[in-house]
């Protein structure tokens, strides 16, 4: 996501067909530089040595952005797809890469992931290895996160695993057909949902949520291919 | 003599044609430019980027946009409009090239 305005001009771009370094690689009709895509630096032509400013922009669901934003507008779809002779050559979302390049193949492209970043660091937990478990724990650049699974809602909750600068550490304890989530240092047990004990010595405490993003693996690796994955 | 003048023209013929000078694109023209490599793999435009956006009310859209569906999230810093982009769009198209808050912006993945 890019503002495409340099010096004061305004570009039009598009699709270049060529790749730098495996990603899309953009131009300007009206300069005709080539522009990286993953960057937003100009990699050959008039305006090489200038850069395309960064916009920030949310990657998540519909029905997410939708609750954060209830009146918001969304791009029209359009009628039949347009047919392109490249159409399956490059969009098999199970084999996400651009341009037929190969995804990163850790996952599935279409499996469901939990996923948590910082600036440094990035973690995907598989939905199916947070069905299976019901709550993970790992460090994020350094820091404690507990991923907890809200069976009933088929919901994630992601929690700093920090009360009162104590650390602590969850996991699960199956009693007859329920799981309860637990920390070991006191036994409370605790809402996935809310992140709140519910029962125990720290009954009604609340952990802190940390963002994540409930996404397909294909997207989540496509922006950050150096993210590390928990396996079971 | 003759003979062997012949084998040489197959022969020269064959390494020009594996070569491409007969005008035939062969394999995929690479290009070292810093530390990477950049390859054509396409024509300029073979996938076409969607100029001039249309954008529907969420009521409208909710027929059609599923609540599991990726979309690229922005807001107007000057307005507070948030605006979405299915990222199926941007699987078509690859780049938008649309406006935000004044300003032309180019919407890619």
């Amino acid at each position: 996501m890019y503002t495409r305005e340099v010096n004061g001009k305004q570009l039009e771009l598009g699709v270049s067909g060529k790749l730098y370094k495996d990603a899309l690689v953009m131009f300007d009709r009206e300069t005709g530089t080539l522009w990286t895509q993953v960057d937003g630096k100009a990699l050959r032509g008039p305006l090489l040595g200038s850069s395309l400013t960064e916009v920030p922009a949310m990657q998540t669901t519909w029905k997410a952005w939708t609750k954060l934003h209830p009146d918001t507008l969304v791009l029209r779809k359009p009628g039949p797809t347009r047919g392109s002779g490249y159409d399956g050559y490059f969009r098999d979302p199970s084999k996400r890469g651009l341009f037929g390049t190969r995804g990163d193949e850790r996952l599935g492209g279409k499996d469901k992931i939990v996923g948590v970043h910082d600036a440094s660091d990035a973690v995907a937990v598989p939905q199916a290895v947070l069905e299976k478990k019901s709550v993970v724990q790992f460090l994020l650049a350094g820091k404690p996160v507990a991923v907890m699974f809200a069976r009933e809602a088929d919901t994630p909750g992601v929690y700093r695993a920090v009360l009162e600068g104590k650390a602590l550490s969850f996991h699960a304890r199956k009693l007859g057909s329920e799981t309860r989530i637990e920390d070991i240092e006191t036994g409370s047990a605790w809402s996935p949902l809310e992140g709140k004990a519910i029962s125990g010595p720290l009954a009604g405490k609340r952990l802190e949520r940390v963002p994540y993003m409930h996404s397909f693996w294909y997207a989540w690796s496509a922006y950050r291919p150096a993210t590390r994955v928990i396996s079971e | 003599m003759l003979k062997k003048f012949s084998i040489l023209v197959c022969v020269l013929g064959f390494a020009f044609s594996a070569a491409g000078v007969d005008g035939q694109q062969r394999q995929r023209v690479e290009e070292k430019i810093g530390d990477g490599t950049m390859v054509t793999v396409l024509a300029p435009d073979a996938i076409p980027a969607l100029n001039q956006p249309v954008f529907v009310r969420r009521q409208e859209a909710d027929k059609w946009m599923a609540d599991g569906e990726l979309v690229l999230g922005l807001l107007d810093p000057v307005t507070g409009q948030a605006k979405a982009y299915s990222l199926w769009h941007l699987e078509h198209h690859e780049i938008v090239n649309d406006r935000l808050g004044g300003h032309p912006i180019a919407v890619t993945w």
